[in-house]
């Protein structure tokens, strides 16, 4: 039996991916919490008492240990803030209604107000319509599309600027990777940032979990007994093999501190100093120098200076004359299936 | 070593379940050893589950390489199998093994 | 969240010529049939050939034949692993030469080939190490060869051997094999004692690789070479790209994969940068040359534990299997595209790694504050925010360690002042170590 690293007293129950370290239960819930709320501190995720604050939730294992974890930890130390959960409807029979009575349950577990919005109030569609229309390759686009704006519009409907999502170190490290193999430079300065604010929205976006490994967000999951649901969505390819993800799970295992140290890396690559976004980010900077220097980086690079404005349709922010899911929304309308509207995902 | 089996519990979670046609847990009885004699260990247990009581064609996202996929997380009696000698620990009678997926939706 | 992206992409194989290419012709001489199946073009061998020494070519503008160098012949130093792409490396850059000769009746420069030899700490190299090399000597007759083991690195003039740390001498003494009782302890003595200090296989073969990397640089200063070259594909650059990305070195990615000047000495050239691993295979084997690399020739080699794999093998593996080219492009083109504004600024303000000689990277928090237009020269503000002199200390109440679990152990207090993230955690646990350069 090994002695826990920290207590000496209780059996060791938990290796940490981080650091190696042979932990017992209590002292893993307690380091695991304490280092989200140094997390918190770090990067002043809450700087202003008695905001109301969105916290992205699908049932899932990191939205449910989110929530949880806040919960423990605005009461331990008075953040002064209020958690609203905001979930989606996607309109996925036998995987969303499913997980929408977790949340639910969540709701009255951690007492929090629930708020949820769905695809067809907001688009007329439910994803079961969108893909007995355009079929099972390509959903997740329409998909990815309509879920980041009608979080944004389930915000704004309940007054709140500020989402929390449940993004863990595994999916930043996933996102850099996946950033690099998709050669999207302008994305690979921005995903590794904990709080982000995008030209398409005034939302303001964090990710408490950033460095909290999905190994330990499960084992919090699990010793703490939390009420989480972990069925696949039935439209999600089957994409294990060959996959960026896969790749990070082999990566752990030779050196489990890599994801740590992708995010790391990651961290390095700011916007700034790797050329400009193609898109203006919408916090302002005072600073003229750093102005100039993006528009004269611009100019090598080439591509056109986008600016924020409206949809002309719905009215919601958009950085082109007709936002993504309104094209989305125009295509699938139309009575020809298969329209290709050529759309990226916004990064996660 | 006198054949036998093994009686132990298993444990499916975090997704895993669906591959075992939505058996959360259930009671199995492990050859004490493998067919060229050694004591059954956490690998076999995971040949053994896919052979015997797996339900879904997919075995790929479970077993790779010959042990549990990178990404599921393993407890021995509720501890980490990395301080168990991970796949080449030894059953014991009785033991709880439980598996968690993490590449689960989130 | 992203979904997960499949790289078992459809799109044709280059290594694989698609079935209706063999009986057609070749695309650009249309004369035979073609061999082989490059980006969807299909070639015979000799087109193909030229294909891949025109994209070698491209890197070698520097040393095309010049009037007036004529005197100052120029050197250039060429590390020879036997592997596949370094041995193509050797062929090309003996034709280049041929050619110079051919056409100008001289050759802009001389090559020194160099093999490092690890075969002393690394168990996967060979033993045959000479005989290779007389194979070569009499294949490219104008080129110069050498093997050089890799602790030599220690018996180089710059190297720190009068400073070596009191403990590690001490520990030189008890461990050492009889001949090392002092601190001129023989070279493969302290090579073999400081990377038994690394706590992983992956630990020691970056630190071999680092010091690799700078004893061929040492070398090519020492015999007057003004570049290295380097034999690396675009398939082994996007290996590294993403290598040192998982080992924390994404704030010295430009140094790591540029060509040009590094900041101790001699630049590094990479002609064939532009190609695929799989290409120069089907070069050597068109040219018929296989037999003087390793990489065919040699029985498998021992598989090794999946836990004592390294990062970089892979990374090398990943790109090996993905069929889809134009992620590997991808990568290296993403890669070469970063350049950080304050590098130079930040080389003052921090200096160079002690382990990898290359600029230290700085906290986070500082960099985003940095990079959004703070004032973050005050060092000591109460928020945290705290660099410069005192890089966040390395102390144990420093948040940034504390967050990314790089807490010093005892007797490292210190290190962040001069080890880079990456080097932190490639060290870790190894305290204060026997470096055989000094970088700051």
């Amino acid at each position: 039996m090994h002695p826990c690293a920290i207590c000496q007293r209780s059996r060791a129950q938990i290796v940490r991916p981080k650091n190696g370290q042979k932990i017992c239960k209590a002292c893993f819930l307690d380091v695991f919490e304490s280092e989200i709320h140094t997390t918190i501190i770090e990067n002043d995720i809450f700087p202003t008492r008695g905001e109301r604050v969105a916290i992205g939730a699908s049932g899932g294992k990191d939205s449910t240990v989110l929530a949880s974890v806040l919960k423990t930890l605005n009461e331990r130390y008075d953040y002064g803030v209020e958690f609203v959960l905001l979930s989606i409807d996607e309109g996925i029979h036998g995987y969303r209604d499913d997980s929408l009575e977790t949340v639910k349950r969540n709701a009255v577990q951690y007492g929090m107000e629930l708020s949820i919005v769905g695809y067809e109030e907001l688009y007329g569609w439910t994803m079961d319509q969108v893909v007995d229309k355009v079929g099972r390759k390509g959903n997740c686009t329409y998909c990815g599309v309509f879920r980041r704006q009608a979080l944004d519009r389930g915000a704004k409907r309940l007054e709140i600027s500020h989402i929390l999502t449940g993004h863990n170190a595994d999916d930043v490290a996933e996102t850099i990777l996946m950033n690099f193999l998709r050669g999207d430079l302008p994305r690979l300065g921005r995903c590794a940032e904990i709080v982000t604010a995008s030209s398409t929205s005034t939302m303001k976006r964090s990710k408490p979990l950033k460095y909290a490994y999905e190994k330990e967000i499960v084992l919090y999951a699990h010793h703490r007994q939390l009420d989480y649901f972990s069925t696949e969505c039935v439209y999600s390819p089957e994409a294990f093999r060959g996959s960026a993800r896969s790749l990070l799970k082999e990566l752990e295992k030779v050196r489990p501190s890599s994801i740590l140290d992708i995010v790391r890396s990651g961290e390095q690559l700011l916007y700034k100093d790797i050329g400009p976004s193609k898109k203006t980010p919408s916090v302002a900077s005072g600073d003229p120098n750093q102005q100039s220097t993006r528009k004269q980086t611009q100019k090598q690079e080439g591509p056109r200076l986008q600016t924020v404005g409206s949809c002309k349709h719905c009215g919601y922010m958009s950085s082109q004359p007709i936002c993504k899911a309104c094209a989305l929304v125009y295509s699938l309308n139309k009575s020809n299936a298969l329209v290709e509207v050529l759309v990226t995902e916004e990064p996660s | 070593m006198a054949a036998g089996t093994i009686p132990i519990t298993v444990e499916l979670s975090g997704g895993l379940e669906i591959l075992f046609n939505n058996v959360r847990k259930f009671d199995v009885e492990l050859p004490a050893t493998t067919a060229d004699g050694s004591a059954s260990n956490i690998d076999y247990l995971v040949k053994f589950l896919c052979d015997n009581k797996m339900t879904d064609p997919r075995r790929e996202l479970f077993e790779l390489n010959n042990t549990v996929r990178p990404g599921i997380l393993v407890l021995i009696n509720e501890a980490d199998w990395e301080l168990e000698g991970e796949g080449e620990y030894k059953l014991q009678p009785k033991d709880q093994i439980l598996f968690i997926s993490t590449l689960h939706g989130g | 969240m992203d979904q997960p992206m499949e790289f078992e992409v459809t799109m044709a194989d280059i290594a694989k010529s698609s079935a209706d290419a063999a009986d057609a012709l070749c695309r650009r001489c249309r004369a035979v049939p073609p061999a082989v199946t490059i980006r969807t073009e299909p070639l015979c061998a000799a087109c193909f050939t030229t294909y891949l020494r025109t994209k070698f070519t491209r890197h070698m503008e520097p040393f095309r034949v010049k009037p007036g160098t004529e005197i100052n012949r120029r050197r250039l130093l060429l590390a020879l692993s036997f592997g596949v792409a370094s041995t193509a490396l050797l062929d090309i850059l003996h034709w280049h030469r041929s050619l110079q000769l051919q056409r100008a009746r001289r050759a802009e420069y001389d090559v020194l080939v160099v093999h490092i030899d690890e075969s002393a700490v690394a168990s996967s190299s060979t033993g045959a190490v000479d005989a290779q090399l007389e194979k070569l000597r009499g294949q490219y007759e104008q080129f110069e060869f050498r093997s050089i083991p890799l602790h030599h690195i220690y018996e180089l003039p710059t190297a720190i051997g009068d400073t070596l740390p009191d403990e590690i001498a001490a520990e030189l003494e008890q461990n050492g094999d009889g001949e090392s009782t002092n601190a001129d302890a023989n070279p493969l003595s302290r090579l073999r004692a400081l990377l038994s200090r690394l706590n992983s296989r992956a630990s020691q073969v970056d630190v071999i690789a680092i010091l690799r990397a700078r004893l061929l640089a040492e070398l090519a200063k020492i015999n007057g070479c003004e570049a290295v070259m380097l034999g690396d594909s675009m398939t082994r650059m996007a290996a590294m790209v993403l290598a040192e990305v998982t080992k924390g070195r994404g704030h010295s990615l430009p140094w790591l994969i540029s060509d040009g000047p590094t900041p101790y000495g001699p630049s590094l050239v990479r002609p064939l940068r532009d190609l695929t691993t799989s290409e120069l295979n089907h070069y050597l084997s068109f040219t018929d040359i296989a037999h003087l690399s390793n990489a065919t020739s040699s029985a498998p080699k021992p598989p090794v534990a999946a836990k004592n794999q390294t990062i970089d093998e892979i990374m090398i593996r990943f790109f090996d299997d993905v069929s889809n080219n134009h992620l590997t492009a991808n990568v290296v083109r993403t890669a070469a595209k970063l350049h950080f504004a304050d590098d130079e600024d930040r080389v003052q303000r921090l200096g160079l790694c002690e382990i990898c000689g290359l600029p230290m990277d700085e906290n986070p928090k500082l960099r985003v504050a940095r990079a959004r237009g703070h004032d973050v020269s005050s060092s000591n503000s109460s928020n945290g925010i705290s660099n410069g002199d005192s890089n966040g200390n390395g102390s144990i109440y420093d948040a940034d360690a504390r967050i990314y679990c790089l807490e010093p152990s005892p007797g490292e207090e210190g290190m962040k002042q001069r080890r880079c993230y990456g080097c932190r955690r490639t060290t870790q646990g190894a305290g204060k170590v026997d470096w055989p350069v000094d970088n700051r």
